[in-house]
């Protein structure tokens, strides 16, 4: 080995070191970072409920609103965006861009505007004339599953239309040759083979569902034992300072997130298996 | 014709491609290879029977019904592409019943066990296909076209993705199974052994366009065009201008050799094409051959290559200033029995039955 060599191979260990370490440091700051409220909430919560118990009415209210309200928009933004998803990653239709674009926009623009809209919208003709088809949706649970909804529709759509695109068309074609009309070629071959990332999407979007609060707060209020979701709760306890139900609200908001992203990755990870 | 698939004038243009005025006739019970290399529009084409692409203009016509307007669920043609593509959700049970989705519960399980039995896959049923090796892969996929029943079979290069070693045993149960169901059949390869062995009929489609049908020995034998001797490997192609024309030509090439031709020629200049395994090395002690006696050549073995059944060697002409002047192709033992080795100066001759004339001008 030549002394450059030898130079370079000694520089290429040492910088190889250093950045292992940068690595590893800068995880465990992130872990710290996300760790630390967590260990503080857990904390403050058991100090507080020694001395003022919570109002334990309000916080099951809250969380049973939110499981309800979670899961039936999440079924409705799956439901809707499987065929939307699956055009868009299928045909070439004109405008696809701009359809995309617009799909796309309840992923950037900040859940309050969109409460905002919202609410504008059911100010308007057709807005009235939809309450008056399907009931008020202002300041109802209603609006928390719409707000819920438009807020998680595009991650939905997002998130299948990646599914799709990844199973190659070639399959429906083939069901196709087989003597399988188109639908019959989606509803037997493409959702199938989808199911698992179909059910992370699910349980992503509901998630995020559980977690919202902009559009909420903004369409259906923030009115207890009413229109009173987790992260609404947590607002309003927050506001009257009962930090014993804030506190057990954000454990149990953490407490869920925990177990849905488990059973994401969970689900992720038998899909792998089955791949390979 | 009954239970043929025809095509005619078939047209269509794509971004950067297109097919033109295709017609191609295959009979029932008959084994046509669609022979072209990659990316010359075979895989369009089949895509364009199939009806996953429309054409622009044409007929096609299955069993005596027009279907050129048809929906891909309709045609009732079979298609196996090249990477199979079973449903991974299902079981080779499931898949091949997928197959027969078209009839009853009762008549897809009677089929499905006659599939079994035909392609020796009965041990495989329960079997996930993700576990299947590629020769399995390509039977399951058989098995599930066929349990549709179709009117005319198209191949995607179905062997492409299986080990040598598989291929010609698959080639064979291919064959045997798909004659047994007298349906015309349109198979897409590049492979020229697979075209010989497996084809009834051969047609070769260059930049989009059919250039040559026949039976594959004709094609082999009888290349109608350079463009089609190029592709068939046949690199002993000669710009020749002609020196004798009657009775039989003699052709002077670029190169300096002087080709006798098995014919007379018409034009002052011809292409000669000269197959591979038409050039013999010529021994000393044995009588010189009639039909090689006409074109024999003095000159150097320059290059010598050993495929596993063959060999490839490169002869120079003595005089000659090109590197090498003919490729030949001759089989692995002569190689031991002439002694032969890179550099040695052997004598060749040329099978003149066998030299293909074009006249050019």
């Amino acid at each position: 080995m030549n002394r450059k060599t030898f130079i370079f191979s000694k520089n290429s260990r040492f910088l190889t070191s250093l950045f292992h370490t940068i690595s590893v440091s800068v995880a465990a700051l992130l872990i710290f970072v996300i760790a630390a409220p967590l260990a503080s909430a857990l904390f403050e919560f058991l100090t507080y409920s020694m001395t003022k118990p919570m109002r334990m009415g309000d916080v099951f209210f809250a969380v049973k609103l939110s499981l309800m309200t979670a899961t039936i928009a999440s079924f409705l933004a799956i439901i809707t965006a499987l065929p939307v998803s699956w055009l868009l990653a299928r045909k070439k239709i004109p405008g696809k861009i701009v359809i995309d674009t617009i799909l796309d926009l309840p992923l950037v623009i900040s859940p309050i505007a969109l409460g905002a809209m919202l609410l504008l919208f059911f100010k308007t003709a057709p807005g009235e004339f939809i309450e008056e088809l399907f009931g008020p949706f202002v300041f109802e649970v209603k609006g928390i599953i719409l707000a819920q909804f438009v807020v998680i529709i595009g991650l939905a759509i997002r998130m299948i239309k990646s599914i799709f695109m990844e199973i190659d068309p070639e399959y429906e074609t083939i069901a196709r040759t087989l003597g399988v009309s188109e639908a019959g070629a989606f509803f037997k071959v493409s959702l199938p083979m989808a199911k698992s990332g179909i059910g992370s999407a699910f349980i992503m979007v509901w998630a995020r569902a559980l977690g919202e609060f902009g559009a909420t707060v903004t369409l259906a209020g923030a009115m207890p034992l009413k229109t009173s979701t987790i992260p609404v709760a947590i607002y309003l306890s927050y506001g009257v300072a009962d930090i014993s139900s804030m506190m057990a609200l954000i454990l149990l908001a953490v407490i869920i997130a925990f177990i849905m992203l488990i059973s994401m990755r969970a689900l992720g990870s038998a899909k792998l298996k089955q791949v390979s | 014709m009954k239970n043929a698939l025809s095509i005619s004038n078939l047209k269509l243009a794509l971004d950067s491609f297109s097919l033109e005025n295709i017609s191609l006739e295959c009979k029932a019970k008959e084994y046509r290879i669609l022979l072209g290399p990659t990316g010359c529009g075979k895989t369009t084409l089949l895509r364009t029977i199939l009806g996953i692409i429309k054409s622009e203009s044409g007929r096609i016509v299955l069993n005596q019904n027009d279907i050129s307007e048809d929906s891909i669920e309709t045609r009732k043609i079979g298609y196996i592409p090249q990477h199979q593509f079973l449903f991974p959700h299902l079981s080779v049970e499931k898949n091949i019943l997928f197959g027969a989705s078209r009839f009853e519960s009762s008549e897809r399980k009677k089929i499905a066990e006659e599939l079994y039995s035909m392609l020796g896959i009965s041990h495989l049923k329960q079997r996930s296909v993700i576990e299947l090796s590629g020769g399995e892969r390509q039977k399951v996929a058989l098995a599930r076209t066929l349990a549709s029943k179709p009117l005319a079979l198209l191949l995607d290069e179905p062997f492409s993705a299986i080990d040598e070693g598989g291929r010609r045993a698959l080639w064979f149960d291919l064959k045997r199974i798909v004659t047994s169901l007298e349906i015309p059949v349109l198979h897409v390869t590049h492979n020229l052994d697979e075209a010989y062995t497996l084809g009834d009929a051969v047609t070769v489609m260059i930049a989009g366009r059919l250039v040559q049908s026949g039976r594959p020995n004709e094609i082999l034998e009888r290349p109608e065009s350079e463009t089609v001797a190029s592709f068939l490997g046949y690199n002993n192609i000669f710009r020749c201008g002609v020196e004798v024309f009657q009775p039989k030509a003699v052709a002077k090439s670029e190169c300096g050799m002087n080709f006798v031709l098995p014919c007379a020629a018409h034009n002052k200049i011809v292409t000669v094409c000269i197959r591979p395994q038409d050039i013999k090395i010529i021994r000393e002690d044995i009588p010189i051959r009639e039909e090689l006696a006409a074109n024999v050549f003095n000159g150097e073995l320059t290059e010598l290559y050993f495929l596993p059944d063959i060999c490839i060697g490169r002869f120079k002409a003595d005089g000659s200033k090109n590197r090498f002047d003919l490729e030949m192709k001759f089989p692995a033992a002569i190689t031991g029995r002439y002694g032969l080795f890179a550099g040695k100066k052997i004598r060749v001759g040329i099978w003149t039955p066998n030299i293909i004339v074009w006249n050019v001008y």
